[in-house]
């Protein structure tokens, strides 16, 4: 796999305060793979994955060494624009979130901040997400209704669409799959893989299996008694499930921890 | 220890593997006893294919047990790959009691013929492959790669000596072509190829155990795959 690499952290650190929440993170993300980040609760990956678009700022005072890069450009220099970023680099979570507004309504919303204007663009582009995503067989009658009228999983899936409506270069997972049932997430994970041929994805998962079936390289976080995360190990997913290098990922996948 | 019970199901496994090496131990030790007694009743043979059939037994309980333990655990990394080992060596361990199965009923030929003009040099043979099988058992025991090398350099004299006994039946059978010459001549022919074989069988299990320790997948030695790493090409795939 020799993709080019489309954003990369170099030694970077966050900081929510005083409090460093992970360290020295060196990682590069490939273009057009999936990239899954494992470890235990409070190893630091949710507070990683969100490093990428800038949400942790939302949340907290937050404080940062080193560098995350965008094709190149350091995305916490003091030129960026937050909203162009988060454009480029999207975010779907870990509950499905829609607006509280029609399905269509969900998928028009992005383009028309965008500037799209025209009524039938926007009515192409509800088609053209929704089928990106599976959905559109199962919605295309009731698009004016409720997006809580869904399914959890489609729910999710239109939260996807939403994200993708945009064109984003990357998308952040943060555990998609953690509130759906196991149909859903097998439908989500064989969207990732289509998705991928077009974008980008980072994704959280609790669920090893998962991050085993569905990407391409893993990285693995760990914490200890500072509380603060570190990467153990980074590879291509195959090796890191069947052969990894480090003990901590070893004990971590084969369940011998503690 | 978070997964206790699964760990205690692989023990489990890999003692059924043991077991399978320890039956062949002693069926290669009864071998040894019969090539120089020369005496092989036909109860004996009785007796020693009922001890392989436990062979058949425990090869198809480890399938079982594996098979049960890939689909309801999803093991991953050193578990997997000693699930994927144990599985592989035990069908290699099948194998070798299939050939010392087909050995004993040919070696009932030889003695019934009274053709006992050869049975040092297999006394020898047969002697270096309990060896073989002795080491790679403790070998996987205790994960030692080191022990897995110098095991499987004992095959290249299995190898040289079946050669060596291949020329000797087929120049007898040539200097003095009688009925028991040729019959015997072919029985240890196939004799000496089965034991050869099972060297080889010996060879599969200790890069199963190079594997399970090192995750390379490698053929140790092998004449085409002079220090080529399976691993590359499994990587570009």
């Amino acid at each position: 796999m020799t993709n080019p690499i489309l954003m990369e952290s170099r030694d970077f650190s966050l900081a929510y305060g005083k409090k460093w929440a992970i360290q020295h993170i060196t990682l590069p993300i490939y273009q057009n793979l999936i990239t899954a980040i494992i470890g235990p609760s409070g190893c630091g990956k949710s507070t990683y994955i969100r490093a990428f678009n800038r949400m942790n700022e939302l949340l907290a005072k937050t404080n940062h060494e080193g560098q995350i890069t965008l094709k190149g450009k350091d995305i916490y220099a003091a030129d960026i624009d937050l909203v162009s970023l988060r454009t480029q680099v999207g975010m779907v979570f870990q509950k499905p979130n829609p607006f509280p507004k029609s399905i269509a309504e969900n998928i028009k919303f992005g383009p028309k901040i965008h500037g799209e204007k025209s009524k039938s663009a926007l009515t192409d582009l509800v088609e053209h997400y929704l089928k990106k995503v599976a959905l559109w067989e199962e919605v295309k009658d009731k698009l004016d209704q409720s997006a809580f009228s869904l399914s959890g999983g489609q729910q999710q899936r239109l939260c996807i669409a939403r994200a993708l409506s945009v064109k984003p270069d990357v998308l952040l997972m943060d555990e998609p799959c953690s509130a759906l049932d196991p149909i859903a997430t097998l439908k989500i994970e064989d969207l990732m893989r289509e998705l991928e041929k077009e974008i980008t994805i980072i994704i959280v998962t609790h669920n090893m299996q998962q991050a085993a079936r569905i990407s391409d390289y893993t990285a693995f976080f760990n914490t200890d008694e500072s509380r603060i995360g570190e990467l153990i190990e980074f590879g291509i997913t195959k090796n890191i499930f069947t052969n990894p290098k480090h003990k901590q990922t070893t004990d971590y996948i084969t369940g011998r921890f503690g | 220890m978070t997964r206790d019970n699964f760990h205690a199901k692989l023990d489990e496994a890999e003692a059924m593997v043991q077991e399978m090496g320890a039956i062949i131990y002693d069926l290669m030790t009864q071998l040894i006893t019969i090539y120089r007694t020369h005496d092989l009743s036909a109860e004996l043979v009785d007796t020693l294919l009922q001890e392989e059939a436990k062979l058949d037994h425990l090869e198809y309980s480890i399938e079982k047990l594996s098979m049960e333990q890939l689909a309801l655990q999803q093991p991953m990394a050193v578990d997997l790959r000693t699930i994927i080992c144990l599985l592989k060596m035990s069908m290699d361990l099948e194998r070798i009691g299939d050939h010392i199965r087909k050995i004993i009923r040919k070696t009932r030929k030889v003695i019934t013929l009274k053709q006992f003009t050869h049975f040092v040099p297999l006394t020898e043979m047969t002697l270096l492959l309990r060896q073989m099988i002795d080491q790679i058992l403790v070998a996987l025991k205790e994960r030692n790669i080191r022990l897995v090398k110098s095991t499987l350099a004992i095959d290249e004299q299995i190898n040289d000596l079946q050669r060596s006994l291949f020329q000797r039946y087929i120049e007898d059978m040539k200097t003095d072509p009688n009925e028991e010459t040729i019959s015997s001549g072919i029985y240890l022919l196939f004799i000496t190829r089965f034991l050869e074989r099972i060297g080889d069988h010996v060879e599969n299990i200790g890069e199963r155990v190079n594997y399970l320790v090192t995750g390379d997948i490698r053929k140790l030695k092998h004449p085409h795959y002079d220090n080529f790493s399976l691993e590359e090409k499994v990587d570009m795939d």
